[in-house]
């Protein structure tokens, strides 16, 4: 489903973020790629939601070659993949509902349909009473899971986060997990960009480490750190 | 459908929920829509006074003895039937006289000393340009029953040139107000649009199209334009009463009268028409800016 073929990733300034990585991923698998701060966690899932172009290699989502998509096939790549960012990229003016809303309403779904889906969403991360609350009002913990909700809300294909429990008191930071596990079993594929020992070394998944931008090792049932 | 409606809610709601932005965009765009269309509501009245004083230069033909007051009543005629020509006023012999008594009524030795008859008939001529009254005057000149023409070319020609200078400076200046203030509005919801730079790139990310991302903003930077468009309209209508009076006690002679209600009106929509237009192309331009795919 996601391949990365020969990925290299040089930055103007030239630093290189990643040095011809090659791995990919199978329909409904769930992986952790970690790596200490600066490995190129981050680059990969711009990589793939087209943020960024590679520098060389090639980078495929299905049939898809990323780097040389059409602008209205972007759209439609975007529309495929859930994505929470590490910074939440939350809109500030726009509830909590509102926000997950989105995610639907590009897909031009009914008001009715969204009327019925958010707040489901909204309760699978624990948020169903904070819909009418902007950004700013909720936790670091709470924007982190209605980022969740946004990115899972309209059943994407994959789904990628970038740090997705960095904010969360552990308890929280397990129970999103296992709701990863449990759309992972749906057969959602699950892509988790971390360096969160804890969480990688209780699931006992694939585990893709990275460092200065070179995967240094691709082990299933992995573990990563001291947990 | 569904689309348009939700770009109508995300723009008002976006509206109300950028109020300070919101309101300082309006003034702005308010403020300096009208400051240009104060200058082209005074570049307005400037032109009719020029007109005036354009339409106050005349030729005098005076008549010999022997024309009739039949024989230049029908070129009065003539004369109107010319295009160009705005007024012909016939002043008779008698008339004359009396013009000149009232004049002179504290000097009598000078109105002792002249038979009563002496002062010719004569035909004032007015055209509506300027440039019509030397042919006017040729057509006087070919005539015998003309004793004298009086057209003081050089003073219409040099009165003439300050028309025009005055004219096209009046179009300059009101060309380089009204780019300023396109420019001005264009930069101003550009700013907003600019401080929205982020929700765009998240709408983006999220696999919005173009247009749905677009469409809102569009709408927003109408209802800016809209709304001051409205203000300054408003301004304005508060602001003729005022500064009239004040053009009228220069210029007490030209005739300068209060703007109808359908004038007005009629701004107000020429501000609203501008206003939709610029504050549409301005959100149009700035999110391009920051819709990168």
């Amino acid at each position: 489903m996601i391949e990365f073929k020969q990925v290299t990733k040089h930055y103007p300034n030239s630093t290189i973020a990643l040095d011809k990585i090659t791995f990919s991923v199978s329909p409904g698998e769930f992986v952790f790629v970690v790596g200490p701060s600066g490995a190129g966690k981050t680059t990969l899932v711009k990589l793939l939601t087209r943020e960024e172009l590679p520098t060389e290699g090639e980078i495929r989502f299905g049939e898809r070659d990323i780097a040389s998509l059409r602008p209205g096939e972007i759209i439609q790549h975007r529309r495929d993949l859930g994505v929470v960012y590490q910074d939440y990229r939350l809109l500030s003016k726009k509830t909590a509902f509102e926000n997950v809303a989105l995610a639907l309403e590009v897909l031009g779904r009914s008001d009715q349909e969204i009327k019925e889906i958010v707040p489901h969403a909204l309760s699978l991360v624990g948020l169903e009473e904070r819909g009418e609350h902007f950004p700013h009002q909720l936790s670091g913990g709470e924007q982190q899971r209605l980022a969740i909700a946004r990115a899972l809300v309209h059943e994407p294909k994959a789904f990628i986060a970038d740090e997705p429990t960095g904010n969360i008191d552990p308890e929280t930071a397990w129970g999103i997990i296992k709701l990863l596990e449990k759309i992972n079993k749906m057969g959602t594929t699950i892509l988790v960009a971390t360096h969160a020992a804890h969480i990688v070394n209780k699931l006992n998944e694939r585990v893709v480490e990275l460092e200065r931008g070179r995967v240094v090792r691709d082990q299933r049932g992995g573990k990563y750190g001291s947990s | 459908m569904v689309l348009l409606k939700r770009a109508f809610r995300n723009a008002f709601l976006g509206i109300l929920r950028h109020r300070g932005l919101s309101l300082a965009t309006i003034l702005v765009v308010g403020l300096t829509f009208g400051t240009t269309s104060g200058f082209a509501l005074f570049a307005f009245t400037t032109e009719k006074i020029i007109n005036y004083y354009e339409s106050r230069a005349l030729v005098t033909a005076f008549f010999k003895d022997e024309a009739t007051e039949v024989q230049i009543l029908t070129l009065r005629n003539e004369l109107l039937a010319r295009p160009g020509v705005v007024e012909v006023t016939y002043t008779s012999k008698e008339q004359a006289f009396s013009i000149y008594s009232e004049q002179f009524k504290d000097q009598p030795e000078l109105l002792e000393s002249i038979p009563t008859n002496i002062l010719p008939a004569s035909l004032d001529v007015r055209t509506e340009s300027l440039d019509d009254l030397p042919k006017i005057a040729e057509f006087f000149q070919g005539n015998e029953l003309v004793e004298e023409v009086a057209f003081y070319q050089d003073v219409v020609a040099r009165f003439k040139s300050l028309v025009t200078a005055a004219r096209y400076s009046l179009l300059a200046l009101t060309t380089v107000f009204a780019l300023i203030s396109i420019l001005i509005v264009l930069a101003t919801v550009g700013l907003i649009i600019y401080s929205m730079e982020e929700e765009i790139e998240i709408m983006a990310l999220l696999g919005a199209s173009p247009t749905y991302i677009r469409l809102p903003f569009i709408i927003q930077g109408a209802v800016y334009g809209v709304l001051a468009a409205l203000l300054t309209g408003g301004l304005l209508t508060l602001a003729i009463p005022i500064v009239l009076p004040y053009f009228r006690s220069f210029f007490a002679n030209v005739p300068l009268p209060d703007p109808s209600p359908l004038f007005q009106l009629g701004l107000i929509g020429v501000e609203i028409i501008f206003g939709t237009i610029l504050g549409s192309l301005g959100s149009y331009l700035a999110v391009n800016r920051y819709l990168k795919f």
